[in-house]
């Protein structure tokens, strides 16, 4: 115990000499120990200082001093201090060793409850606790500060300390306490100990005694020393900080620049399809999952611009395998794809569904992908429905958020649900936002595991995993859970528009997709004529130019043509391969070209017109299945064998017939047999080249 | 986003120009001093910023507060951090090495002690520099200053030559004034390149489009100049069509005129040679003899016609003649090797380049139409191509046997304008050339013979002439205004841009010149002309692709 048993009056008088000493002398007389001499060259100038103010007391022979017992205490405060720096890095370890240095396991259990019995695991809670705005605001508001206290304190009869001295006794006490409070929350920083004889003028020296006292001993204030060794007091710092910061954090607009708009889900997802039309993915056995080479093919036909895109937003975007899984995944629940057999073999492959999705004009593709996951259509269905509206299980978030989301929400749903939607509904003003502080801003005034409803403390009504975290590490979740929802939801479903601010700053603005997303409009507005979604240009040399930005323009045009970037520029190439495999998933060189019609300022020149046409036109079908021969040694046997099975055979060549029907096969063999043919059968494996033998 | 702009520039240095913008003369203008236009199709042409065109500008004296001002007072939206950057880091890179003569002497002079000690830490500078006359000054041996250019170049800091030039062998020659007169553009080229006889000027390259008039442009310098001068050209031909227009529009006469080719070895006070000429030897082994006619005479001019199909000898050869001054003339600095920076080091800076549509608007290259027409193979020959290894299948395409047919019928619907038919097989042309009646030149054919010919097609005596792939370069026919290409080489976009060529000379009435292009259908040679195809829509040129069974809509009415 180095912080309980002190005099505070006599400490800061203290502390008032201790500041006017040389660093050095300071040094020396912190590390020596009680009995430890110096010599007077040590101290130099400050010696005889030393000696008046009873910091030291002279040897008998007067050459050399060793530590005033007056001063052990305040020494060894000192060294506490200087070995746990918890306002000089505010962290969860020095918190933790700070507890452990002044307070024994009674004074510091009982913080949480004043009930041995209930200390259970309760030290990370204690830690939390303390840190929280509740803990400081319970004792600032509290009606009965001295039940308060005693909540707090755990009685000598079951084990409490007994010269745990009581510091609130008195009014006087009480108030000194709460105006130290307030005066270390409105300084922002701590304070040294020196400034609170003059901070708190006027108050009975005895009662400010009292009230630092209870401050430190409950953990509303703590005593750390500055970077030149000088003795502080304050509060949490990070708590210091949310306390300052206030509660109208404003976001406000700001000027951007270099602006990245577009759906890339919507695009990962048609490329899928396109690839898949190609090509069906082959399923490993009794499993769901793709088979190496095939998810390499289908990462190959996403677009790579994203990366370009995450390096001008500075915002990572998910890696390309994730992409198509999560593609893959939105296909499936869409029945888009589906897992069949083909040729003996699981595959995923494209369904009727996904094809007709392919082909479908722009504004209904989009309504496709983004309707089931709009959060308000989700939630009013279930109102409508008389259900406690649950994010958790929501379809739209299940898959989107993270874990951490869906578990902050299962106790506490409608204000999470509220408290999310509002932060986004922050952003439907004109212009950008610096994302940043959008979420600085949201993770602190508009988070739903800071601000329970009904006022009650949050932390109680937490599910047990967020219970035992800090408010910083609460503050922290919720600002992830925000990022990644822009990652995962927001932008690559189209909802937000990215640009670059000021000082590179990221900064986004909520596009017409996302105030559908969240409920806050419900057209899609995902237009793409040239006069509302900008100007494109479809050029004789098969390039296709955005002078203006279109998202919606670039959706189209990806599903036929190689991209070649976003924005603004040449975005893309009309290629060969590219119109082929569009041709392959469905699309008719017709379709292609009324959406480039539709999207282009221009007249589609006649040779892309004409190439374009030839490209999808190159597209033959052929159909391979097993058929039964039946090779006859002569002509004439051959002859008897079509006789014997009717209509039944099909002559390729003069000795070899083709069976029509498979299922025929043993009546011709009874047939033949008649005649005297005998049939000897062959295998489709002896039929085959012979197979490499396997390693 | 300010859409009174004309300009997108991209963060990968290309920018992009709206043909239909109000302003885009202005931007196109101001593009050109410091960016290579990559790309002409019709609607947005894309230019490209490089360290070579920052440079190029920066010798004509621009800064790069000036480049960058220019583009972001064009730029539709913000002009990318990385462009503004490194633009500024090229621009800044440019004349911070000078050669410079001092007592007769060449010095290499840098602008601080630092670069001059960091190109000394660059064994391929440092192996150049002679002794070190101070903290930023060195000796440099006469031999070297074409080398130490080529190096400094590589290393991304160019040299400013200023250590000037040789007079050579004084020569008087007028341009016939009474005969012709220089349009603005070829007087406004030759003055930019002669400088006004500083050693600021008298090295560099004028880009002009095919037609407009290049040879004149060299005339014109070689006048202002008024010294001994080499002319280094690409064939036998073009050498004959540069000594005749010597003769034609200059006050030489014809014993001052030397052709140094195989046939003949005058070597006169203005001598016109090959590139095949210069780069010939005995063996692989062998030295080039006939390089040493650079040191022959003391030129005070070398003029390099095509400058794009510089070969390597030439440009080693080059090296050692960075005292002479030097005109490169091309209709594109883009070569296929990707040594423009050699050119740029060894010839010179781009000193003038005039867009294509502008001579086009002005009439003085003709308007061209391109036309592609498919045609089926026939039975056999399908059989015969799906039948056949990859590398023998562009051949059987490239010689359809029906492209005789539709030649003819082109022919036909074009019967007053003369003209050529190409191909690249001999085989294939000489059939053509006997089923059709129509003369062919080929490599095998006498030069005598070459020459009768396209003086026949020049005067109107021959309204048809065959030619392989010899006739891709430099061979002046001014009436053709209809070439049909029957094969080619792949997919050279240089082939199709000489051949095109040949036809945009300007032409009495419409000024209309057609191109079609015979290709198989649905066969590789196909998707060579597809590269073709992208070539010339780049370039700017109306492009229409017809099938066999559409020929005639696409060729026009049968006049009969």
């Amino acid at each position: 115990m180095k912080l309980l048993d002190k005099n505070w009056i006599d400490f800061v008088r203290r502390v008032a000499h201790w500041s006017s000493l040389r660093p050095r002398s300071r040094d020396a007389l912190r590390s020596m120990k009680t009995g430890e001499k110096q010599t007077r060259d040590v101290f130099g100038a400050d010696f005889d200082r030393l000696l008046e103010t009873r910091f030291l007391e002279p040897t008998a022979k007067g050459d050399a001093a060793r530590p005033h017992p007056e001063a052990h205490s305040f020494l060894r405060a000192l060294r506490a201090f200087h070995r746990v720096p918890v306002l000089r890095d505010p962290r969860d370890e020095t918190l933790r060793a700070y507890l452990g240095e002044h307070f024994n396991d009674t004074q510091r259990l009982g913080l949480v409850a004043n009930k041995p019995h209930a200390w259970y695991g309760a030290d990370p809670l204690v830690r939390i606790r303390i840190t929280s705005q509740a803990h400081l605001r319970g004792f600032l508001d509290a009606a009965d500060p001295q039940r308060w206290e005693r909540d707090r304190r755990v009685p000598a009869n079951l084990g409490g300390d007994e010269a745990d001295r009581p510091s609130l006794g008195s009014k006087g006490a009480i108030d000194a306490a709460r105006r130290i409070l307030r005066e270390a929350i409105s300084a922002g920083a701590p304070i040294p100990f020196t400034e609170l004889p003059q901070r708190l003028a006027g108050v009975e020296p005895i009662d400010w005694e009292n009230g630092l006292h209870a401050c430190l001993r409950f953990c509303l204030l703590f005593a750390d020393v500055d970077a030149d060794g000088v003795p502080i007091v304050g509060i949490w710092p990070p708590l210091a900080k949310r306390l300052n910061r206030g509660t109208t954090l404003e976001v406000a607009a700001v000027d951007a620049r270099t602006k990245h708009g577009g759906i890339v889900r919507l695009e990962d997802l048609s490329a899928l399809l396109v690839a898949l039309s190609e090509a069906p993915a082959r399923l490993k056995a009794n499993e769901h999952e793709v088979f190496a080479r095939d998810f390499e093919r289908l990462g190959e036909a996403l677009d790579d611009s994203v990366g370009a895109m995450e390096l001008a937003s500075g915002i990572a975007f998910e890696s390309r395998p994730a992409r198509v899984e999560r593609a893959l995944n939105v296909g499936l629940a869409r029945a888009w794809f589906a897992r069949t057999r083909d040729d003996g073999k699981n595959v995923v492959s494209v369904t009727d569904a996904g094809r007709r999705w392919l082909g479908a004009d722009s504004d209904e593709r989009v309504r496709g992908l983004l309707g089931p996951l709009r959060i308000a259509e989700t939630i009013d269905a279930r109102h409508a429905r008389g259900l406690r509206a649950n994010l958790g299980y929501a379809d739209c978030l299940h898959w989107l958020l993270p874990d951490e989301f869906l578990h902050s929400t299962s106790q506490d749903g409608e204000s999470s649900r509220e408290a999310f939607l509002r932060a986004w509904r922050e952003l439907d003003r004109d212009g950008f936002f610096e994302i940043g502080r959008w979420l600085e801003h949201a993770a602190a005034t508009m988070n739903p595991l800071l601000h329970a409803e009904n006022g009650r403390d949050a932390l109680e009504f937490l599910p047990w995993e967020l219970r035992h975290r800090s408010e910083d590490e609460l503050e922290r979740t919720w600002f992830r859970m925000l990022a990644s929802a822009i990652a995962d939801w927001m932008w690559p479903f189209g909802g937000i528009e990215l640009a670059v601010g000021e000082q590179g700053r990221t900064c986004m603005r909520l596009t017409p997709i996302g105030r559908y997303l969240i409920g806050a409009g419900e057209r899609i507005e995902h237009d793409v004529s040239p006069v509302a979604a900008g100007r494109v240009i479809v050029q004789p040399n098969f390039e296709v130019v955005f002078l203006a930005p279109s998202s919606a323009a670039e959706a189209v045009i990806a599903r036929f043509c190689t991209r070649r970037g976003r924005g603004v520029g040449t975005l893309f190439e009309i290629t060969r391969d590219a119109c082929r495999v569009a041709s392959a998933a469905g699309m008719s060189a017709d379709q292609a070209l009324e959406e480039l019609t539709r999207v282009s300022a221009r007249a589609i020149p006649q040779n892309v017109a004409h190439e374009v046409r030839a490209w999808f036109g190159s597209i033959v079908r052929v159909q391979m299945s097993n058929v039964e021969i039946v090779r006859c040694p002569d002509a004439a046997t051959a002859r008897r064998v079509a006789s014997a099975a009717g209509g039944k055979v099909r002559a390729l060549t003069d000795t070899v017939l083709e069976l029509l029907d498979g299922s025929q096969r043993s009546v011709l063999d009874r047939a033949l047999r008649k005649q005297g043919i005998f049939v000897d059968r062959q295998s489709a494996d002896e039929d085959a080249q012979p197979r490499r033998r396997r390693r | 986003m300010s859409s009174d702009r004309p300009l997108i520039v991209q963060s990968d240095f290309q920018v992009l120009l709206e043909v239909e913008h109000p302003r885009f003369e202005e931007a196109r203008d101001r593009l050109l001093v410091f960016a290579q236009l990559e790309k002409a199709p019709e609607h947005v042409h894309t230019w490209r910023i490089a360290p070579l065109t920052i440079w190029n500008a920066c010798s004509a004296g621009a800064t790069a507060d000036s480049l960058i001002t220019s583009l972001k007072e064009l730029s539709r939206y913000e002009v990318p951090e990385v462009v503004e950057r490194e633009m500024r880091e090229w621009a800044e890179r440019f004349g911070r090495v000078e050669l410079v003569r001092v007592d007769g002497e060449l010095r290499l002079r840098t602008d601080t002690p630092f670069l001059a000690e960091q190109l000394l830490r660059r064994d391929s500078v440092a192996r150049l520099l002679g002794v070190r006359r101070s903290e930023r000054e060195f000796e440099l041996p006469l031999a070297v200053r074409g080398r130490i250019k080529q190096t400094l170049v590589k290393s991304g800091f160019p040299a400013h030559d200023l250590a000037g030039y040789a007079a050579g062998t004084p020569l008087a020659v007028e341009l016939r004034s009474e005969r012709f007169s220089l349009r603005d553009y070829q007087a406004e080229a030759a003055t930019r390149f002669h400088s006004g006889g500083t050693e600021r000027g008298g090295s560099g390259v004028i880009v002009l489009p095919c037609g407009a008039g290049k040879t004149v442009v060299g005339l014109a310098a070689l006048a202002r100049i008024g010294a001994s001068t080499l002319i280094l050209t690409t064939s036998t031909t073009a050498v004959r069509q540069w000594i005749a227009e010597i003769l034609d529009k200059t006050t030489l006469s014809a014993d001052q005129v030397g052709e140094y080719t195989g046939d003949r070895k005058a070597l006169r006070p203005v001598t016109v040679t090959t590139y095949q000429v210069l780069t010939w030897r005995p063996s692989k082994i062998d030295a080039f003899p006939h390089l040493a006619v650079f040191d022959e005479q003391n030129w005070g001019l070398i003029v390099y016609d095509e400058v794009h199909t510089l070969p390597a000898p030439v440009f080693q050869a080059t090296a050692g003649l960075q005292a002479r001054r030097r005109l490169g003339l091309t209709a594109t600095l883009l070569r296929e090797d990707g040594r423009e920076d050699d050119v740029f080091a060894l010839i010179g800076p781009k000193v003038h380049d005039v867009p294509w549509r502008v001579l086009e608007s002005q009439g003085w290259i003709a308007k061209a139409r391109c036309t592609e027409i498919r045609l089926p193979l026939p039975i056999e020959d399908a059989v015969r191509y799906d039948a056949s290894e990859e590398r023998d299948r562009f051949r059987i395409a490239a010689e359809n046997p029906a492209k005789t047919e539709l030649v003819a019928r082109i022919l036909a619907r074009h019967p007053d304008e003369s003209g050529l038919i190409i191909g690249v097989y001999v085989d294939q042309m000489t059939r053509l050339a006997r089923e059709l009646g129509i003369p062919l030149i080929s490599g095998g054919t006498a030069q005598r013979k070459r020459d009768e010919l396209y003086a026949a097609l020049r005067s109107g005596r021959l309204r048809t002439l065959a030619v392989t792939k010899i006739a891709n370069y430099a061979v002046d026919l001014p009436d053709a205004s209809l070439a049909i290409q029957v094969s080619g080489t792949f997919g050279s976009r240089q082939e199709e841009a000489q051949r095109l060529g040949r036809i945009l000379r300007p032409k009495r009435g419409s000024n209309q010149a057609h191109f079609y292009t015979l290709v198989s259908k649905d066969t590789t040679e196909q998707q060579f002309a597809l590269a073709r195809q992208r070539f010339l829509c780049e370039q700017g040129y109306a492009y229409r692709i017809a099938d066999y069974a559409d020929a005639d809509d696409a060729i026009g009415p049968n006049p009969v």
